[in-house]
């Protein structure tokens, strides 16, 4: 039986409807019938009758809600609203932990529907702006349990399995971790001391991995770390390296003086574990970490997993310790009590969600490949020295190796300091001129496109932060001003069998809506222009997509319609791409989107004219080759740039380089007498006033008045 | 004796107007190395990329109509234009790929010229011509002036695609380099040889347009090049005759002489010796 789930996002930008949509097609899966809405078309009233709520929403300024979600945020929280106690609920709040109040909006969604009553299946899922896997991990726990709401998961099995008689322990296990992890407080603190940024990486690796685990996680750097807050917490994870003779990182220092000291706080609710890293070759081998496992316990601390003393290749050791570290955490209840006999049910929960992918329909075996020798040229940028330069790696990989898993390996074996971002769609680079996502793209595939040699940048048209990492602030300030979601129209629509109402569009359109929707990372596909890093106007290629799409999609307001192809006309839109033909470079994709730039423009000129000076360009070059099957570069000049622009050629050089002749190589300057009569920008080697007509003229009027008697 | 290869020739949208030493060149270098070019008089401008903006199928008409021309007398087509080269290669493959396109196409094609097109002839750029056909060996052997100096190729991104690259990489091209080394020059690496200096926007974002050309010309300048050879026509118009223009735009160092490929080729192979030495001392005297 198809249960109904309603899909709520607020929006700014643009992400969280992206990943509301993601949503509701996973949600199918799990037997459920997403409706999803933006929190501009929900009310209070619809929410208070959802047996069922998912809410994706994001934050913006100071913790503010975005402006889509701010009516019903207020109505929420207006006097009279009805109690919820029948709906149940999960929350994926969106955030940048650079801001102060990080995903304040989500946690304050994911508070206000406890106050009404409503039940948390889920815990929340705050994300960074790398919210691909956060987003992935809340998701595949979300939707599980919110298809569990009104009938167990038996009922679910009971259509499609025959083992009905007997509950399985399976059932029943899975019903108290559902418990557990839907009770009150499940917050998880990390802390971590690092010197190389190893600690740091583990650090946020296990932030990912708890999820899992219904634990929410939240990292902190040792430095700067308040010990008091401590006091209350009830889980605890400790990253540490040691550095030099059994020392402390730099960044632990200060903490450290402070957890030995008298005045630290009493840990008697903290349950807690230690993953120590260093170096056998070193004499105090793991000795910081070893160091914090004492004083924990020292200060009241109830150890829930031995620690684990990792090498240099801490891999292996991390990932032995991290699991059940974190199934003994999880089993700790809201309340701080441990139930033991649930963390091997929480280890088994998490390692048969790693079977599945391997053993269901889909079988995705890691093919291996023999090792590569490569030379790795990477771009190097230090922000506080406002140093850039190149450093060359020669080693040698397996074939089967992301781009990313490359770096991760020059990041350990080479160069602590390199950064770039980890997996999702801001893992974009530029290797050799082609725009790809580290962590999808092999290297087998790399080296027979463009050699052994991999020469790695940053993401052209973003702001280099440091290394490879990129800011996408520009992109973003841009995509806010495109107002990129969608505003609907009122229209007609159908009740399915199933009593569901859905909208109605033709095939071939939605077809044809989808293809221009089929864009991975729209973050790329804004690399893709060579004209975007010299024109700070202009929006880029992926939001004149976006906006383009609006265009075309029936489902979007007239009045909408028509201010995003206001957007594409002004200065900044679709005419600011100087040259579309570099998008070819990017394959079937690249050809794709220059075909998509050329339809926009002919439509824009279909609703504008010939106005302004592109369409000038267009119409005059038309009926240069019409009238004569060649163009007549004086004309386009005169046509398009004016009296003006042609006397500022006068005085700019480039009058002057023409007369001395194109190239100065010694070829005439005048071909003929035509340019002298009239000379617009037509002296030098500019052609003829007039062209003189290709043979069968006839053949091209007639081509062009048959297919755009425009010309 | 040289044996001869005979192709259709399509001088592109500016050889024959504002780029004429181009065809000043293009005839001899080709008579040096056997290449027939067979003249196409009805052939008209492919649009440039410019008509495809109002009417796509209008663009791709007009090229389907050169290139049944050519196929009509079983011949491929040369350019040496990277921009026309690019544009062929775009719809050849879009009617390859649709056949209701490639109908449409040919029907009106069949009713105002009487002529169709099946896909048999294909484009091919010079360099392309000169690298796979002629080779790079019968090249250096026919070299009598040896460039002598640091050359950067400039390819510009309308061949630097799937489909329009030929043989060579799209990403990495090293075609121009390696002729450049065939003619006695030394070539010169750098960054943007493959990124667009905005042609087609010349006269309408004039701005961003000088930006990007003075970025490709002071990209090889600060790698050493003392000369820039350009395998598009239309690309070398805002990287010559602009250059003074984009330098001031930009704040940049961008003065270089820059000549088309068929220059080149042509001066090493003994033609046009008077240009050949106006060349050598203007890089000497301005573009060091």
């Amino acid at each position: 039986m198809s249960k109904p789930v309603l899909i709520l996002f607020g929006t700014q930008s643009g992400n969280s409807e992206d990943l509301a949509s993601q949503l509701a097609k996973s949600a199918t899966a799990h037997g459920l019938t997403p409706t999803v809405l933006d929190m501009d078309a929900a009310n209070v009233e619809m929410m208070a009758s959802s047996e069922r709520i998912l809410i994706i929403c994001s934050t913006w300024g100071e913790g503010e809600m975005p402006d889509s979600a701010e009516a019903l945020w207020d109505s929420i929280n207006a006097e009279g609203v009805p109690k919820m106690e029948n709906t149940h609920f999960s929350v994926c709040a969106l955030g940048d932990t650079s801001y102060e109040f990080y995903c304040q909006s989500g946690k304050d969604w994911d508070r206000r529907l406890e106050e009404l009553g409503a039940k948390r299946v889920f815990a929340r899922q705050d994300c960074d702006v790398d919210f691909d896997e956060p987003y992935a991990a809340w998701a595949a726990g979300a939707l599980p349990a919110i298809s569990s709401v009104g009938g167990s998961v038996a009922e679910v099995v009971e259509e499609t399995s025959e083992e009905l008689s007997e509950p399985s322990t399976e059932e029943s296990s899975s019903g108290e971790l559902d418990e557990i992890m839907s009770d009150g407080d499940r917050k998880l603190v990390v802390l971590f001391g690092s010197q190389s940024g190893n600690s740091e990486d583990l650090a946020f690796r296990v932030k990912s991995k708890a999820s899992e685990f219904g634990l929410n996680a939240e990292v902190f750097d040792m430095e700067g770390f308040d010990l008091n807050s401590l006091e209350n917490t009830s889980r605890l994870l400790i990253i540490c390296s040691t550095w030099g003779e059994g020392d402390m990182p730099d960044s632990a220092e200060a903490l450290w003086q402070l957890a030995k000291s008298d005045k630290r706080p009493k840990l008697s609710k903290t349950y807690f574990s230690v993953c120590a890293l260093g170096d056998t070759s070193y004499e105090f081998f793991c000795q910081s970490g070893k160091d914090w496992d004492g004083v924990i316990e020292e200060m009241g601390g109830k150890r829930i997993h031995e620690r684990a003393d990792c090498d240099v290749d801490f891999d292996p050791t991390f990932q032995k310790w991290v699991i059940p570290a974190l199934a003994g955490l999880a089993a700790v209840d809201g309340n701080g009590d441990y139930h033991e006999e649930l963390v091997p049910l929480f280890i088994e929960l998490v390692e048969n969600k790693g079977k599945k992918t391997s053993t269901g329909d889909l079988d995705t075996p890691v093919i291996f490949r023999d090792p590569i020798e490569l030379t790795f040229k990477i771009f190097r940028y230090d922000p506080l020295l406002v140093e850039k330069g190149w450093d060359t790696y020669e080693c040698k990989m397996p074939g089967h190796f992301s781009l990313l898993d490359a770096l991760k390996s020059i990041k350990s074996n080479f160069d602590p300091t390199l950064s770039f971002r980890g997996s999702g769609p801001l893992s974009g680079i530029i290797v050799n001129g082609a725009v790809v996502r580290a962590d999808r793209t092999r290297l087998l595939d790399m080296v027979e496109l463009c050699g052994h040699e991999l020469k790695i940048e940053p993401l052209s048209g973003y702001e280099v932060v440091k290394d490879l990492v990129i800011s996408t602030k520009n992109y973003d300030v841009h995509r806010i001003k495109s107002t990129p979601w969608m505003i609907p129209a009122t229209r007609s629509g159908v009740n399915t069998v199933s009593g569901t109402t859905i909208g109605v569009m033709d095939a071939s359109k939605a077809t044809d809506l989808h293809e221009l929707g089929d864009i991975d990372s729209p973050q790329l596909l804004h690399s893709f222009s060579d004209t975007l890093p010299y024109d700070p106007e202009y929006i880029g290629p992926a939001l004149v997509m976006h906006t383009w799409k609006r265009v075309n999609d029936e489902r979007y307001s007239e009045k909408a319609r028509q201010s995003s192809i206001n957007l594409l006309q002004k200065e900044g839109g679709a005419w600011n791409e100087s040259d579309c033909s570099s998008f070819g470079r990017h394959g079937d994709f690249g050809k794709k989107i220059a075909n998509s730039f050329n339809e926009c423009r002919a439509e824009l000129i279909r609703k504008k004219g010939f106005s302004g000076k592109h369409g000038r360009l267009v119409k005059w070059y038309g009926l240069s080759v019409k009238w004569s099957g060649k163009v007549n570069e004086t004309t386009l000049y005169r046509q398009v740039l004016g009296p003006l622009g042609l006397v500022s050629n006068l005085f700019s050089g480039v009058s002057m380089r023409m007369m001395l002749g194109f190239t100065r190589t010694g070829a005439k300057p005048f071909r003929s007498i035509f340019p002298l009569i009239a000379p617009p920008a037509g002296i030098g080697k500019i052609p003829p006033m007039i062209n003189s007509k290709v043979e069968s003229h006839h053949e091209v009027a007639n081509l062009f008045n048959k297919l755009d008697k425009r010309f | 004796m040289i044996k001869m290869v005979k192709f259709a020739y399509y001088p592109g949208n500016v050889a024959r107007a504002a780029s004429i030493e181009v065809e000043d060149c293009i005839q001899p270098l080709c008579s040096t190395l056997g290449i027939e070019l067979i003249e196409i008089p009805k052939a008209t401008s492919d649009g440039g990329n410019i008509i495809s903006q109002a009417s796509t199928i209008l663009q791709h008409t007009l090229v389907a109509r050169n290139m049944a021309l050519a196929e009509e007398k079983g011949l491929d087509m040369i350019t040496t234009c990277a921009t026309s080269h690019g544009i062929h290669c775009d719809t050849i493959d879009a009617m390859n790929n649709d056949i209701s396109l490639k109908s449409k196409i040919n029907s009106t094609l069949s009713q105002v010229s009487d002529v169709e097109f099946n896909g048999e002839s294909n484009s091919k750029h010079l360099l392309h011509v000169l690298v796979e056909d002629i080779g790079l060996e019968k090249i250096k052997s026919l070299v009598k002036n040896p460039i002598e100096l640091k050359v950067a190729g400039y390819y510009g991104p309308n061949m630097q695609k799937e489909g329009a690259s030929s043989e060579d990489n799209v990403f990495n091209p090293q075609y121009l380099e390696q002729l450049i080394s065939a003619l006695g020059g030394i070539p010169v690496d750098y960054d943007l040889k493959c990124q667009s200096v905005g042609a087609p926007s010349l006269l309408t974002n004039q701005s961003s347009t000088l930006r990007m050309t003075a970025a490709v010309l002071n990209d090889a300048k600060e790698n050493g090049a003392q000369l820039m050879v350009s395998a598009c026509t239309l690309s070398h118009s805002n990287l010559d005759t602009y250059q003074v223009k984009a330098g001031r735009i930009s704040g940049k160092d961008t003065s270089m002489p820059v000549i088309h490929l068929a220059e080149l080729v042509a001066f090493a192979l003994g033609h046009h010796r008077d240009r050949f030495a106006q060349l050598k001392t203007r890089v000497i005297v301005i573009g060091s």
